[in-house]
């Protein structure tokens, strides 16, 4: 081994994290260049406000908007209702993340010329990914 | 020349760690520092090997590797 490193995912990448989305079965996600207000169940325009958006219909029921925010130092933070948190809690999130992370991770060693040469899931619901310099 | 190996493990939490194995030199900060495009690193260790000249490299390799 010539290098180990242990590292915290951080969200950046705003078309990654749309992916993701839709990957967690979120049927609608509108990406936008500035943040724009949440709109909440009534229709009313929140003080929240957000780039990457769930709008409330893709939700359903009487939820509001949820929104990511991408803060000073590039990284997206969500904006979530307390009503909503019950759907998008900290499972929620942290499966997102997982999915975020194998979708970047890809597409870093892609760009660096890595091979990918397989996954295996463990039984903790981590996972390994594998590569080799061609 | 090694076989070199890049291996991500995700854990339950979504974060990661990176094992770089059979890499030397530059080549090997350059692909430990494209990790940093996916997170924030929490903790590094350097190997012998980070201190190697890389093919085509010119002295000894500073950084990461």
């Amino acid at each position: 081994m010539s290098a180990y490193t242990e590292q915290q995912t951080q969200i950046t990448d705003a078309d990654i994290l749309t992916e993701c989305l839709k990957a967690k079965g979120v049927k609608e996600v509108i990406n936008h260049d500035t943040a724009v207000q949440l709109e909440g169940y009534h229709g009313d325009k929140r003080k929240d406000t957000a780039e990457i958006v769930i709008p409330r219909r893709a939700i359903g029921g009487m939820s509001n908007d949820v929104g990511f925010k991408k803060q000073t130092d590039g990284t997206y933070k969500a904006v979530i209702s307390q009503y909503d948190s019950h759907r998008f809690n900290a499972a929620w999130m942290t499966d997102l993340k997982k999915i975020y992370a194998e979708k970047k991770i890809h597409k870093v060693a892609k760009k660096n010329g890595l091979t990918f040469i397989g996954k295996k899931v463990g039984q903790d619901g981590g996972f390994k990914l594998q590569f080799v310099k061609a | 020349m090694a076989e070199q190996i890049v291996t991500v493990e995700v854990d339950k939490n979504g974060n990661f760690s990176v094992d770089l194995a059979g890499f030397q030199g530059k080549g090997c900060k350059a692909v430990a520092d494209a990790f940093q495009q996916v997170g924030k690193v929490t903790k590094e260790e350097t190997k012998p090997e980070y201190y190697q000249e890389g093919p085509g490299g010119h002295g000894i390799a500073l950084g990461r590797g």
